[in-house]
């Protein structure tokens, strides 16, 4: 596959990755793309592991979680308005705008695990790896951006998501 | 209360309001080819350098009772602070970030209240710019005045991105290039980049004009600055509440230093200390106490936060009231501690929350 072909099929993902991330459409499509001109250099390599996508997107959290990264400008704050997709149900509108918010308030490195965990599907220890940390320590993060956005887990949600890589 | 399938459910939600991919991969491409070059020239420099280096360094070791020169407080060219570029009077709040390199302004502009424009926008002193690939393309006009449509200009460096077009079309989804330039009567010829096409690009250049001289601004006054500290770049960012004033190296645009292509030798950053930026020193004590401030200094480790900035940098942070300084230098040997402790004991800080109390830095 060569890098082109990669970013044809998985740009949209990562656009979308990136704007979970930064809540901000510039600052998504910046982190990206600085991050797509580092991997140009390093496509032969990238590109004949395994899953190229998860490497990439672990290039981009750990950009987006570098302290000295300085993007340029914060734009536009995204609310529901700026949705162009079907209106929900008001109660659930208010619900699912609070929540995002409040998503806004979590540290970087909590917001990327909530993120990892709930939108992309990786267990705690694929989080880990990615972040370069323990999978207690994930767990430790998603517990406390759960508990400030006040999610309420589940029985199920309660057990570890990947107790073998779960030493700490 | 909510569970996690709603907030699954939100993320996805949200998630739709992802950018298009047009023109990212473009431009990663272009960073990429521009950093390529820039690197090539650095080898040639740095081992240009270091074969003239090698007998200074054998000479020094050959005389260990060496004594550093004296210091002093270094004059600051303050015309790099000066600017005249600026939006129609009532829309500064759309101004997001602004500031000076070389002979260049440039200022980041985005939608705010009733102004929808965004892009940047740059003004290059008279006598500095060839206008030549704008006089060869379309006539426009800019209110009631003549101006040049190129479709292939990028915004840090138009005659960069040219080149970088013609020899290397853009390989995926044609994507809005183009940039509106004319010539000030002063003689400064202003560029305006932006906008998802024509229509747009010549809506934010209706509302660019150079205006009454302002100047830079940041939440810090330095009363005290190494010898030998030259500015470069300096840049203020409303939106984020960050002020960067870099020394003594290529006066590099807003994008190539965001980029990381090139680190200043010496970098004076003033942020807004949020929960985000605590978040860093959080359970490392400060390991020091400068003119009153918490402060911690780091050293290069390969692993550390700054390994980025080169095997002899140093970083020293200092905690103000809601200010936090952070100064980085890619040489310890040339702005050593004791210099970036003494330019923390001269200053003095104003509420980095809020721009209106910001004056300028020196």
């Amino acid at each position: 596959m060569t890098f082109e072909e990669f970013a044809t099929a998985r740009l949209p993902a990562l656009l979308r990755y990136g704007l979970l991330l930064t809540r901000d459409p510039e600052q998504a499509r910046d982190l990206v793309q600085d991050v797509l001109a580092r991997v140009i250099p390093r496509w032969k390599r990238i590109g004949a592991v395994d899953e190229p996508y998860a490497y990439v997107r672990a290039m981009i959290t750990n950009e987006y979680l570098s302290w000295l990264r300085r993007r340029k400008l914060r734009t536009v704050p995204l609310n529901d308005e700026a949705l162009d997709v079907p209106a929900a149900e008001p109660a659930d509108r208010i619900e699912r705008a609070d929540l995002w918010r409040r998503l806004a308030v979590l540290p970087r490195k909590q917001r990327a695990v909530v993120v990892l965990r709930y939108y992309e599907g990786l267990t705690d220890g694929e989080i880990a790896d990615v972040l370069g940390c323990r999978a207690s320590t994930v767990r430790s993060h998603a517990s406390r951006a759960l508990a400030t956005l006040r999610v309420r887990l589940t029985n199920a949600e309660t057990q570890p998501v990947n107790s073998e890589s779960g030493v700490s | 209360m909510t569970n996690v399938d709603e907030l699954r459910e939100t993320l996805e939600h949200y998630a739709v309001l992802a950018p298009d991919g047009n023109g990212v991969v473009e431009r990663a491409q272009a960073i990429h080819r521009r950093r390529r070059r820039r690197t090539s020239i650095a080898t040639a420099t740095a081992a240009a350098v270091l074969v003239g280096t090698v007998p200074v360094i054998v000479s020094r070791v050959g005389h260990p009772g060496h004594v550093a020169p004296a210091v002093s407080p270094a004059p600051v060219d303050g015309g790099l602070l000066k600017l005249t570029l600026d939006l129609m009077p009532g829309q500064s709040a759309a101004k997001v970030a602004y500031g000076r390199y070389g002979h260049t302004q440039y200022m980041s502009v985005r939608p705010h209240g009733t102004f929808t424009s965004s892009g940047e926008v740059y003004a290059e002193d008279p006598g500095t710019y060839d206008p030549k690939y704008f006089l060869a393309a379309d006539k426009v006009q800019v209110r009631g005045h003549i101006a040049y449509y190129n479709e292939f200009m990028a915004h840090d460096n138009p005659a960069g991105l040219h080149y970088d077009y013609l020899s290397n079309p853009p390989l995926l989804s044609p994507v809005f290039h183009g940039a509106v330039g004319w010539p000030d009567p002063s003689g400064t010829w202003i560029i305006v980049n932006g906008g998802k096409n024509l229509a747009d690009l010549l809506a934010l250049a209706e509302n660019v004009r150079l205006g009454v001289p302002s100047r830079v601004v940041a939440p810090v006054h330095l009363g005290y600055l190494p010898r030998g500290a030259q500015l470069t770049f300096a840049q203020t960012r409303n939106g984020e509440r960050e002020s960067d004033l870099a020394f003594s190296g290529e006066p590099l645009s807003p994008l190539a230093r965001a980029a990381g292509w090139v680190n200043p030798p010496l970098l004076i950053k003033t942020v807004n200390r949020t929960a985000d930026v605590d978040a860093h020193q959080k359970g490392t004590p400060p390991a020091l106490t400068i003119a009153g401030h918490d402060s911690w200094w780091y050293t290069y480790h390969p692993a550390g936060p700054f390994a980025f900035y080169g095997k002899d940098s140093g970083a020293l942070f200092v905690n103000a009231g809601n200010c936090q300084l952070q100064i980085l230098v890619a040489h310890v040997n040339k702005f050593p501690f004791d210099e970036l402790k003494r330019i923390v004991e001269g200053a003095t800080f104003t509420d980095c929350s809020d721009v209106s109390t910001w004056g300028p830095p020196f």
